[in-house]
């Protein structure tokens, strides 16, 4: 009796994942303020970005960053989209830009992080 | 018109209703038809417990519970019915918990019991004739054991996926004279039960439903009094069938009041509050029930406590409600805040909800409250439904519960064992069923089956009289807690069967608002309005014959009980003129009569 | 003193859309109840007024409706328990169809109540005594037990008010009832019903449904025990 675009298996690892991306977030999200913002020396010059990004510890936190922010942004995205009762086609639509946009955001910026 | 044909039909989807469904085998058809939705019944609203000699808090036996409920009944209760519910009882209990009913437990995981009115046990066990003292037999869930079972027997009848016609009312039994196989008891005009009418409430459609069986689960009349612990839909629609098919009702003028309803509501005050120690204040601040029951004060039997406090109103002791009608205090604000809240939660959660009293702080108000039908439908012991002193059998046509009058609450009905007749009499009901549908046909429907209901429902679709449903039965309520209550007498009776032909004359011109066809509420509430007065009929003559005081029938000009001349059932039919009365002997088979004192 | 009720009507056979009637009447004081004013109105002004009831004492679950916006039932709103200075709103319960002024369609309410098989299955034969049971495994099941299906949480939240496919806290309390229930073997079947798109995890803890609940049953609480309930049968 329910609909099921998008929905493959069970419903608890994309909570429980959200949950745990979630709590990474607060921690990544507290760190980037810190590193690029709170000291504007640290973030706004070319040569200190340069030289953090070349520290692999920097390179996976960035990773981490991006790959847990887009996976928890987008599949909230979808949540709220779920949430409402969609055409199959609109609701297909609406996975595929999702699904695509995170890839290729994800391309992006994966690309970006190992070109330093 | 609607044409339906199913085996069985079973009308209400109480407790009884749904225990006797679950009987129904598998390859014949059954229909539940329920005015409202399953859930709403009001076997939702027991607290208590249900009462079963399990012996798991301390030792207890069935036959002590049957003492009590004999004694209870002021020994008009059958004792043959007795000893099969009692009996029954634990296996009974058992089965709902196999159900699923989530039930309190002890510390073993068993079923766990407590102290209710009534039930007791010999103080030394080998000794029958010791003094009683209470006994731990009500199996409980919290205080909400009616409404785990209604919905543990509503959930097990959706795992057998029992057909629920809800929100149908039924406004009619059909009667035929009928060709059966035991045609040697149907003999004359409508003798045989071959099915019902009914309306939808969504639509107002009328169906004629043809059966080989129908089951009265209809539960009970409360809403012919005007404060009662009753569901607005306890408006006796069973006992109105039977009654106007020429059919007898038994014991009609035994009405259970308890003794303490929130004021104005009827809402039940458990006697829990008064065991925990609340005690009841006139309007002198007196503790009276000191003055009527020395010893056991406040915890005197219910029909006892009810009188004593129509007594101190009517002397002028109790204090007037904004409604016109009297009330006394019932004071709990002594007690340890600890025992209101832990003890009493439910309890003091209704006088906080419903009338804004905080218990802890002031008194609450409290009235007796019209609480339930020891008489109906007479019936045997497997719910078939019986038509004269001779326990003549009325093929296809069933009772259980409220409604029926099997008898095993006699004069008096004990707490717990309301919860306890609805399991143990709905299944017998349903068994009994189940073994005559296997051998029956079904016998032909008369053409004018539903003919006496479509020409009611247009009287009142169509009348332009002057009388309107909500008046009427505020007066029918009114004079009916008035004169046929707690206290009776002869004088008040007499006036009483006068006033009865009155209001049905005048129910005659009812006219209504709404002549739409969905939801017409105020169609059913007029229709209902006919059944309340119709059941009034015969409590009100059955307490005029009656002249004795026997249990919770109370004759001031024959205060005592009269063993000699009244020990015995009484039958009421309807007439043209004034009803014919007759009589049904009691079984007694253990326990000679004795004086019901506590 | 007078108070107003301003009822939402709507006859199926009439009106083209539901609109508001006011009706002004005298009370004794703010301990009356809505349910008997609304019957007042049935009674004295206009019998053509439809709303269910039966119990009138909050066990039954017939008379869940909107009052000032908040779903509760009438029998167990007082007057001082709501704003009485001003119109008393009176409105059927939100996001299901009305049938006639109060009353609503409950058909896809029970349809979901029934979706999570809500009857104890057991494989093993019952004992010939009672099956045993702590006092402790009891009492959890009985705030959940508790519930009188009265639709007032499901038609609360804002998931069932997007989502009509959505199964709803009431039912999830009522998965929750027997999936903890230590006696019940299909517990697994519940699971697989509510963990789908339109089951559980369209839940998102708003708590609209404790807020409404008239029994005060903390649902979203026992939703919580369900989600943690699939996340280790998941992982």
């Amino acid at each position: 009796m329910y609909k099921h675009t998008g929905s493959r298996g069970s419903g608890a690892p994309g909570w429980v994942l959200q949950r745990i991306t979630g709590i990474l977030l607060v921690v990544v999200v507290i760190g980037h303020y810190f590193i690029m913002h709170a000291d504007p020396a640290s973030g706004h010059t070319y040569s200190a970005v340069l030289e953090r990004m070349h520290h692999p510890f920097w390179k996976m936190f960035d990773l981490t960053f991006i790959t847990v922010g887009l996976w928890h942004g987008l599949n909230g995205t979808w949540g709220i989209f779920r949430d409402y009762e969609l055409k199959p086609a609109v609701s297909l639509t609406i996975y595929g830009i999702i699904i695509l946009s995170g890839i290729a955001f994800w391309v992006l910026g994966v690309n970006t992080i190992l070109s330093f | 018109m609607i044409k339906h044909q199913y085996d069985v039909l079973i009308v209400g989807a109480g407790g009884a209703g749904l225990r006797a469904a679950l009987e129904i085998p598998e390859g014949f058809s059954c229909a539940v038809l329920s005015k409202v939705s399953p859930t709403r019944s009001h076997t939702g609203a027991a607290q208590g417990g249900v009462g079963a000699a399990l012996g798991n808090e301390e030792e207890d036996s069935w036959e002590w519970h049957m003492f009590d409920t004999v004694k209870g009944s002021d020994y008009l209760g059958d004792q043959d019915a007795i000893e099969i519910m009692t009996k029954d009882a634990i296996r009974a209990v058992i089965e709902l918990e196999h159900m699923g009913m989530p039930f309190s437990r002890t510390p073993e995981g068993k079923i766990a019991q407590r102290r209710f009115g009534g039930h007791t046990r010999p103080e030394n066990p080998n000794d029958p004739d010791s003094k009683r003292v209470a006994v731990k037999r009500s199996c409980y869930s919290a205080d909400r054991t009616g409404h785990v079972m209604l919905h543990t027997l509503y959930e097990n009848c959706l795992k057998q996926k029992v057909q629920f016609f809800s929100e149908y009312f039924v406004t009619d039994l059909i009667m035929s004279a009928g060709q059966r196989l035991d045609s040697s008891r149907s003999s004359g005009q409508g003798n045989v039960c071959v099915g019902l009418v009914a309306l939808d409430i969504a639509t107002s459609e009328v169906h004629v439903f043809h059966a080989k069986a129908v089951m009265l689960a209809t539960g009970g009349y409360g809403r012919i009094f005007r404060i009662t612990s009753n569901a607005h839909v306890g408006t006796g629609d069973g006992f109105a069938f039977v009654y106007n098919n020429g059919l007898p009702l038994e014991d009609m003028e035994f009405v259970q009041f308890h003794p303490t309803g929130l004021w104005k509501l009827g809402i039940l005050i458990s006697e829990a509050a008064r065991g925990e120690g609340g005690i009841l204040l006139n309007n002198k601040g007196e503790r009276f029930m000191e003055r009527y029951a020395p010893t056991v004060k406040d915890l005197a039997p219910r029909d006892m406590v009810s009188r004593a406090i129509l007594t101190e109103i009517r002397e002028g002791r109790g204090f007037k409600g904004s409604d016109g009608t009297y009330y006394v205090q019932l004071d709990v604000t002594h007690l340890p805040k600890e025992v209101i809240d832990d003890k009493l939660p439910e309890i003091t959660g209704f006088a906080r909800t419903y009338l804004g009293v905080e218990p802890t702080k002031e008194p609450i108000p409290v009235q007796p409250t019209a609480h339930y039908a020891m008489g109906g439908i007479p019936t045997t012991v497997d719910g078939e439904v019986i038509k004269d002193k001779k326990s003549t059998k009325v093929p296809g046509l069933y009772a259980a519960g409220e409604a029926a009058c099997v008898s095993v609450h006699g004069g008096n009905r004990l707490g717990t064992n309301s919860l306890l007749d609805i399991i143990v009499f709905g299944r017998r009901g349903g068994k009994a069923i189940a073994k005559f549908i296997k051998d029956t046909d079904f016998a032909p429907l008369p053409n004018d089956a539903a003919e006496r209901t479509v020409s009611t429902i247009d009287r009142i679709m169509n009348s332009k009289g002057k009388e309107k449903v909500g008046a009427l039965r505020m007066e029918l309520q009114e004079k009916m807690m008035e004169k046929v209550g707690i206290f009776r007498n002869e004088k008040d009776l007499k006036e009483m069967t006068s006033e009865i032909k009155s209001l049905r004359e005048r129910y005659q011109e009812v006219s209504i608002d709404d002549k739409g066809k969905v939801f017409n509420t105020d169609l059913m509430e007029a229709i209902e309005l006919g059944n309340l007065i119709d059941t009034a009929e015969p409590i009100i003559y059955g307490a005029l014959v009656r002249q004795e005081s026997r249990g919770a029938h109370s004759r001031e000009d024959f205060p005592n009980r009269d063993d000699k001349n009244w020990l015995k059932h009484t039958l009421i039919y309807k007439t043209d003129g004034a009803p014919k009365v007759d009589y049904k002997p009691v079984s007694i088979t253990r326990f000679q009569p004795k004086e019901r004192k506590y | 003193m007078k108070v107003t009720l301003r009822i939402q009507r709507y006859n199926p056979e009439k009106d083209s859309e539901p609109y508001y009637q006011e009706f002004s009447l005298e009370v004794d004081d703010d301990k009356e109840r809505i349910l008997d004013i609304l019957h007042r109105v049935k009674w004295q002004y206009d019998g053509t007024l439809a709303f269910r009831r039966s119990c009138a004492h909050g066990v039954c679950g017939s008379d869940g409706i909107r009052i000032n916006g908040r779903n509760r039932l009438a029998c167990s709103t007082l007057l001082r328990d709501v704003n009485y200075r001003k119109p008393i709103v009176i409105e059927p319960l939100p996001s299901m169809a009305i049938i006639k002024d109060l009353i609503v369609d409950m058909s896809d309410f029970y349809k979901k109540y029934e979706a999570v098989k809500p009857y104890l299955t057991s494989n093993a034969p019952p004992p010939e005594n009672e099956r045993l049971q702590s006092n402790e495994d009891a009492e959890k099941l009985f705030e959940s037990a508790k519930c009188i299906l009265c639709a007032c949480c499901t038609t609360s939240c804002p998931s069932t008010w997007s989502d009509g496919n959505y199964i709803g806290p009431a039912a999830l309390l009522k998965a929750y009832r027997f999936a903890f229930d230590t006696r019940d073997d299909a517990a697994d079947d519940r699971l697989d019903v509510i963990d789908t798109p339109d089951g559980i995890w369209r839940c998102h803890t708003i708590f609209n449904c404790v807020e409404a609940c008239p029994k005060e049953i903390n649902l979203t609480w026992h939703i919580s025990q369900l989600k943690k309930r699939l996340a280790e049968r998941e992982m």
